[in-house]
């Protein structure tokens, strides 16, 4: 039943999350393979986008959030008190709900990371902002206006900007929370496409709202239920023979 | 229904009514003054210096008198001495009094090089548009300037020798107030935009919320509303002896008054800044951290360039309480209008020239109109200019809002 | 409040239709069994006649399913059980099938049959009709140890029909019975053993209903 099994990016045992006294992630325990997809389900509110926001130490931004348990990334605890919180982001990218270009040109917005780092040469900028929109698959749309602004893409064109922004990090792991809930069928068929040729080269983790994208797209599902997780498995033993009765009345619908 | 009628008439009859109060208002102030300023307004006035130099003077020893033929033509108020080879005008002069102007002066006139009777230069020249007051001559009356150019010119040619030569170079203009308004804007600005700023981006971006960040706001915001000569009073107190102390100015002082709009200006340009920044969305930082930017990386390559347009808005909001601030200037750097501009030494704004003028006797409201005009005149240019070159930046950036 | 209320009620009409189509096609059994048994001529017309009601129903039965697919996109327990049901109500229509067969090979057999060859074959058409009385209880009430119990009783027809076979080839050799007879119980007896196997493999399609797997195979 169980194919060989990959190296693990992500080991996460015992989170537990707090924001104040509100108790958000409950005994968290599981693991992300590396290059695989990994799909986070579950109704609104069950902690799915804070639990991915873990993962890359976003949830410090939250003043009231407590963290305790074990997070490691390649074997290292990422909230550990000397762990370099920056770099973890260069390795760990995200890419938010609603397209958040920044209000710059096309070249400016992926290279900014680069830039960020320290990067200064024009040559190198080129290329890196060349060979990732290519690998976002918005190159050939977008080559003859490099300078103009992001903001005249349409919506799944900045999203594919956003995703392109994030691999010019050259990061390990990209993080999704919900990428395509806010996009049309059209832009959302595409960056699915995108994602499943992505997992070649990236440990891809996504928050999705949508059970059919989730099947479609991802190896590994995990149903979150009020901050605990109630089932974890491969994608087709999720969606054809589920263990968890919350789990079949989940995905068949039969609760919201 | 017709009850809900009435009532929604009503109201739409009122605000149209505040629109059009408010409307007719600045028209009737702005029309007002444009009419009185009107007619004094030329380029002299901006030119020219405030302080009149009266000379008396007469021609030098072993001057000859010749024809000095021109071809110029000359107006019909202008009367023309070919024996002296000078041209005079009635005129009016910047404060509204008829004198009788220089007009041409032959280039071989004797009168070109007069001797100074009194202190200063020895050799002073005669030049187009100075006022002749008198001419006196050594067994004639004198040409009085009241009596007008035409009469002047007939009492010149009735001579050959002048005993004294009284004339006044121009003055009345508001050179000296300009320059050190615009000193005064950059000065300011530079004193108070970084350290404005800098607040602003600490309150809304580093500032936690907590009790004591709390305090903070509220004093800055109340700061906002005291009333600009108590600033005055503590510019007097504090910056006036400091730069006494540090520069070689011993009064009142433009670095001071600049100082002491600073302080002014704070609360405005960190309240405006901090709106702005709260303005820009929190996507943009989220996106930026996202990728491994620092905190200061983010507010100064994704969030300032945002907040340019309400930035600007403080710096706009700032000049135009600059040129306008007069009570608390006339302590800080004091009411003399000068000519001759220094850093370290007191001058006056447009505004406290106005002011000067107005506390005069007679006090004098054409003039203070016509520099009104002008002080708008320099507002609007700001204006435009600031939009156009923030326009430039942004474009430079890539930042578009 | 359930959600997704429109897919229940399709779900529930489904198992409703498919429920009558199995009653029917074991009602056409048995009557055909029954013809064979009495060798009813008349009745036999019937059961023939019937099996057309039986075809139309597994056509219904797959629309409903296939718009329940492509409608309301079912996963785990409900994907389970619409393709379940469209593979299993194949083999439903295959036993209607056969009870019309039985019933046209009585229509062949001239006066009664042979009355040393009629215990068995009365044995065997009991345990078929039993088994797909049981297949037919496992769909309804979805339940494994039900469909196990058909499988487990496919061994006995299986034994039966080898009887029949030694007992049929011993009669021909004492010459005890006529060849065309000898011909027809022999068919209508493969028939049984025909719908036993279908029997098993509607009482399979319910394991998989149940647990995905299909002859111990998972098909996910």
């Amino acid at each position: 039943m169980t194919t060989i099994e990959n190296k693990k990016t992500f080991e996460i045992k015992n989170l537990d999350l707090f924001y104040g006294e509100t108790q958000a992630l409950k005994q968290i325990e599981i693991p992300i393979y590396e290059k695989e997809v990994t799909a986070l389900i579950g109704p609104s509110g069950c902690g799915k986008s804070t639990f991915l926001r873990t993962l890359n130490r976003m949830n410090d931004l939250v003043e009231s959030c407590k963290i305790t348990g074990d997070v490691k990334y390649h074997n290292e605890n990422i909230y550990a008190p000397q762990m370099d919180i920056i770099g973890l982001r260069t390795q760990v990218g995200m890419v938010f709900q609603k397209p958040n270009p920044f209000p710059m040109s096309i070249y400016e917005n992926i290279a900014y990371g680069p830039k960020c780092q320290g990067m200064k040469n024009k040559q190198e900028l080129n290329q890196i902002v060349e060979e990732s929109l290519k690998k976002a698959a918005l190159w050939d749309e977008v080559k003859n206006r490099l300078k103009e602004s992001a903001l005249s893409l349409s919506g799944g064109q900045q999203q594919r900007l956003c995703i392109a922004r994030t691999i010019a990090m050259k990061p390990e792991v990209i993080l999704m929370d919900e990428p395509t809930s806010a996009l049309d069928p059209v832009a959302t068929a595409k960056i699915e496409d995108l994602i499943v040729d992505l997992k070649k080269d990236y440990t891809i983790v996504i928050v999705t709202h949508n059970m059919q994208q989730a099947a479609r797209i991802s190896d590994k599902t995990a149903f979150f239920l009020m901050g605990e997780i109630i089932e974890f498995g491969d994608t087709n033993f999720i969606f054809s023979t589920p263990k968890h009765k919350q789990t079949e009345n989940y995905i068949t619908g039969r609760f919201g | 229904m017709s009850n809900r009628n009435v009532k929604e008439k009503t109201y739409l009859g009122m605000t149209y009514g505040a629109a059009f109060v408010s409307l007719a208002v600045l028209i009737m102030i702005i029309g007002y003054v444009f009419i009185n300023g009107y007619k004094l307004l030329n380029f002299d006035l901006i030119t020219h210096n405030y302080t009149a130099v009266t000379y008396i003077s007469d021609l030098d020893e072993g001057f000859v008198l010749n024809n000095y033929e021109t071809q110029r033509d000359f107006d019909e108020d202008t009367y023309y001495s070919t024996k002296w080879g000078l041209a005079l005008t009635d005129d009016t002069d910047l404060q509204g009094k008829n004198v009788v102007v220089v007009t041409y002066v032959h280039p071989d006139s004797p009168l070109n090089n007069l001797h100074n009777k009194g202190v200063g230069q020895s050799i002073i020249e005669l030049k187009i548009d100075y006022e002749i007051i008198r001419i006196a001559f050594d067994g004639a009356a004198s040409a009085l300037s009241s009596r007008g150019a035409s009469l002047m010119i007939t009492t010149l040619d009735d001579n050959d020798d002048i005993r004294e030569l009284e004339f006044a170079t121009t003055g009345g203009g508001i050179r000296g107030s300009i320059i050190t308004t615009l000193y005064l804007i950059v000065l300011t600005l530079i004193f108070a935009l970084p350290i404005g700023v800098g607040a602003a981006i600490y309150l809304n971006e580093y500032a936690k919320n907590n009790k004591f960040n709390r305090m903070l706001r509220n004093f800055i915001e109340t700061l906002t509303g005291v009333p600009s000569i108590i600033y005055g009073l503590m510019g007097l107190a504090v910056f006036v002896p400091l730069t006494i102390g540090l520069t070689k100015a011993t009064t009142g002082n433009i670095i001071s008054g600049a100082m002491t709009l600073a302080v002014i200006l704070l609360p405005v340009v960190i309240r405006t800044t901090e709106e702005s920044l709260k303005v820009v969305p929190d996507d943009y930082r989220y996106a930026s951290l996202a990728l491994g930017a620092s905190k200061t990386q983010t507010v100064f390559k994704v969030i300032l360039p945002n907040a340019f347009s309400g930035i600007l808005t403080a710096t706009l909001l700032a000049i135009g309480r600059i040129i306008g601030e007069s009570a608390a200037l006339v302590f800080a750097i004091g009411t003399s209008i000068k000519d001759d501009v220094y850093l370290t030494d007191r001058s006056t704004s447009l505004a406290v020239h106005i002011w000067s003028m107005m506390t005069d006797e007679p006090a004098n409201f054409e003039l203070s109109s016509t520099i009104a005009l002008i002080i708008l005149m320099i507002v609007l240019v700001l204006n435009i200019s600031i939009k156009l070159i923030s326009k430039r930046f942004m474009r430079k950036y890539g930042v578009l809002t | 409040m359930t959600l997704r209320q429109h897919l229940e009620e399709m779900i529930e009409d489904l198992k409703k239709d498919v429920a009558h189509m199995a009653d029917l096609a074991l009602s056409n059994l048995k009557e055909g069994l029954d013809a064979f048994k009495n060798s009813d001529h008349d009745l036999a017309k019937q059961v023939i006649k019937k099996d057309d009601e039986v075809d139309q129903y597994e056509e219904e039965i797959a629309k409903q399913a296939l718009k329940i697919i492509w409608r309301e996109q079912p996963v785990a327990s409900d994907l389970r059980l619409v393709t379940g049901i469209l593979k299993l109500i194949t083999d439903l229509e295959r036993i209607g099938d056969h009870a019309s067969d039985i019933a046209e090979m009585t229509l062949h057999l001239e006066g009664g049959i042979n009355k040393r060859v009629l215990p068995i074959t009365s044995h065997m058409a009991q345990i078929v009709e039993e088994m797909v009385l049981l297949s037919i209880k496992a769909l309804v009430q979805v339940d494994e140890k039900t469909a196990k119990a058909v499988i487990e009783k496919d061994d006995e027809v299986d034994e039966l029909f080898q009887q029949l076979i030694l007992k049929m080839t011993t009669e021909l050799k004492n010459d005890k019975i006529d060849a065309n007879e000898l011909i027809y119980v022999l068919m209508v007896a493969k028939y049984f053993e025909r719908v036993g196997d279908h029997a098993v493999n509607i009482a399979q399609w319910v394991i998989f209903i149940v647990k995905g797997t299909h002859k111990n195979t998972l098909l996910f």
